[in-house]
């Protein structure tokens, strides 16, 4: 079981890993703060052997993209997409990162193209995620 | 003495006391009456800029992080109301007003102006099909809505949906829509009679939104700030109540809680806590008007009469949430300047469901682009594409059922003070909207199934029908001019006194009612 001072480094990392597997860069040092704030907020309402699943996992997880894809769809660790809507919407409130929710240039062919990637990204990341859930669970 | 004691401030209490007012009594208005907000800071021009040049973290979240609370909680909100700005209108309701609910979510508010400080300001007049069940007609009501009109400023159209909504007279030119609204409406002009052949109409929504400056308040700016923010173009019955009080037309008590009341011989004595002392308080009167809302109104007639026993009904307009795709505006730019609330409106005479039901258009311009990034079905870095190129590109309806397309929840008095809810998952049945989303793919609007999402009960927030107006009104009803049954001079001006609760937006014609009972108790008196 994890030690509280653990978990305060740990959610140090998570932020940062959460950050990079959604957006793909490195977490901003304000955002980082924020994200820890609300983690903590959000561990004290979750019973530790959830916590404890969900800090192994994530830890243990080269691509929280898709182990969270997985979990999502096969309801395990519901924790982990809480995590991700839980940055994102904090994420959302930097000016530097309006360009990842706002599109300001109109495209018909480059959205319908954009989303096609992201459906095969899905379909590949589902793939690949559902492999990483059953490493987790032999782990 | 005064004349009349109004409790409550909301949409109801201040359309009563505007009707007093124009009968030259002043009232004596006793509230809570929280504060509206303080240190949260507020967009001025387009929130669009403010996000690109600003961090919007103490707009959008706050320092309690209550803008992510339902991620916090794990729960279902409703997401306007968690703005930091809007947080004072359902603050404190939880130990002001506590309730133990099952399968019921009420939302309630003590602030000054109440719940409808976070309305989208839908209002329509009520006509004979809605007030079917009531034992009043809408020519009751007439001459309250003409006067309403004129003091609110209601833009809108003469278009198909005139013959539900009611007379155009003293209407203010329609708001301009969004992209995707013009798209749609622009679209339902040409299948128009097919759309009516399966029951489906479209049109105008009528709104409590400046199109044109008027008596000091700004019109509407398309700024998109609705969601997070009081906006002087939209209308709430703070705007009436702050005017009354500022001329001494309203004696305001504001942190008081009232709890009960008792008749005397005179008229009645109503009991209070003083919220600043937590001593209790009372005062005394000619007539009481009971406006606290629906919940409250109830809870105070309940706790008057002694009462751990009754339940007594309570109505709410079950609802769907639809979310639409133009696939013809797939990668538009998104829409900036618009109004970020209720585009257009659509009535459905369902066959399937053997009633009517209304529907609100959104536009999704003002929300966090983030509410709706859980939602979509792909990977994280997928749904922030369908986030960008998407949501442009949609838009939500929320389609409300009348009452009795529910069994209504039960409300009781337990002995702790607290009210008892006892309501019902939402029992919508989805597969029965086949009909209304074919309609709605013949003017480009698309959905899955899958998508459609059901409110939890309690978050439509139209409560009713707890104390209702009958022509022969037994225990806990109203007789037509809505005297509470039994007492002399005790009167139901809120939406509790309803015999009925129609899909449609129920909020103007409660603020006519208000205004009818108010004139009603004046003459009683």
């Amino acid at each position: 079981m994890m030690r509280q001072n653990d978990v305060t480094e740990l959610v140090l990392a998570e932020s940062e890993k959460l950050y990079k597997a959604i957006f793909g860069g490195d977490i901003p040092q304000g955002l980082r703060k924020r994200f820890c704030v609300a983690s903590d907020l959000l561990n004290a309402a979750v019973l530790p052997t959830e916590l404890d699943r969900y800090y192994r996992a994530m830890l243990a997880c080269a691509d929280l993209e898709a182990l969270e894809l997985a979990a999502r769809y096969t309801h395990r660790l519901p924790l982990l997409s809480r995590k991700f809507r839980l940055m994102v919407y904090l994420a959302e409130t930097l000016p530097e990162n309006q360009p990842f929710f706002i599109n300001e240039r109109p495209g018909f062919l480059a959205g319908m193209a954009r989303s096609a990637a992201g459906t095969f990204r899905t379909v590949f990341k589902m793939m690949k995620g559902l492999w990483i859930m059953r490493r987790v669970a032999h782990a | 003495m005064p004349e009349i004691i109004i409790v409550g401030s909301g949409a109801a209490g201040t359309a009563a006391a505007l009707a007093l007012v124009r009968l030259g009594i002043f009232p004596l208005m006793l509230d809570v009456g929280q504060a509206g907000p303080g240190g949260s800071p507020k967009v001025e021009g387009n929130l669009y800029d403010y996000r690109k040049a600003h961090d919007s973290f103490d707009l959008f979240i706050g320092d309690d992080f209550r803008g992510v609370s339902d991620v916090l909680r794990d729960e279902v909100g409703v997401a306007k109301l968690n703005a930091p700005n809007m947080a004072f209108i359902t603050e404190g309701a939880e130990t002001l007003g506590p309730v133990d609910a099952i399968d019921f979510d009420p939302i309630q508010s003590f602030a000054l102006g109440g719940l409808a400080n976070g309305w989208g300001a839908g209002l329509y007049r009520l006509n004979d099909a809605d007030l079917a069940g009531f034992p009043i007609r809408a020519a009751d009501l007439a001459q309250h809505f003409d006067t309403l009109t004129a003091e609110i400023g209601i833009s809108g159209a003469d278009d198909d949906l005139t013959p539900y909504f009611g007379d155009t007279a003293g209407l203010l030119p329609p708001l301009k829509l969004s992209h995707n609204a013009a798209r749609v409406l622009a679209g339902y002009r040409g299948k128009r009679a097919a759309l009516g052949r399966r029951g489906i109409v479209l049109g105008r929504p009528r709104l409590g939104v400046l199109s044109v400056e008027r008596d000091g308040r700004p019109a509407c700016d398309y700024s998109n700030t609705e969601f997070w923010q009081d906006a002087p173009y939209l209308y709430t019955p703070a705007v009436t109540l702050k005017r009354l009080i500022a001329a001494g037309q309203i004696d305001y008590r504001p942190g008081v809680l009232v709890r009960s009341w008792a008749e005397t011989a005179g008229g009645v004595t109503v009991t209070a806590t003083d919220l600043r002392s937590g001593q209790p308080v009372e005062f005394s009167g000619r007539t009481l008007l009971l406006a606290a809302g629906a919940i409250n109104t109830t809870r105070i007639v309940l706790r008057s009469h002694n009462d751990f026993e009754t339940s007594l009904p309570l109505l709410e307009n079950p609802a769907v949430q639809i979310p639409f795709v133009l696939p013809a505006s797939i990668g538009h730019s998104l829409d900036t300047h618009a109004f970020g609330l209720t585009q257009l409106n659509l009535i459905w005479n369902s066959e399937a469901f053997g009633c009517r039901a209304q529907g609100s258009i959104l536009e999704l311009t003002s929300p966090m682009r983030t509410e709706f990034f859980g939602r979509f079905p792909l990977s994280a870095r997928a749904n922030l594409g369908l986030v960008r190129d998407m949501l442009p590109a949609m838009l939500l309806m929320q389609l409300f059922f009348p009452g009795s397309a529910q069994a209504p929840a039960r409300l009781s008095l337990k002995a702790d003070g607290a009210l008892r809810i006892q309501g019902h998952p939402n029992t919508i049945d989805v597969r029965k909207l086949g009909e209304l989303l074919a309609g709605l793919r013949s003017v480009g609007l698309w959905t899955l199934p899958m998508l459609i999402q059901k409110p939890v009960t309690g978050h439509a927030i139209h409560y009713a029908g707890t104390l209702p107006m009958r022509e022969a009104p037994g225990r806990y009803e109203c007789d037509p001019s809505g005297k509470l049954s039994g007492t002399g001079h005790v009167y139901i001006a809120d939406s509790a006194c309803f015999s009925d609760l129609p899909a449609k937006n129920m909020s103007f014609g409660m603020m006519a009612n208000a205004m009818r009972v108010a004139e009603a108790a004046a003459r009683g008196r």
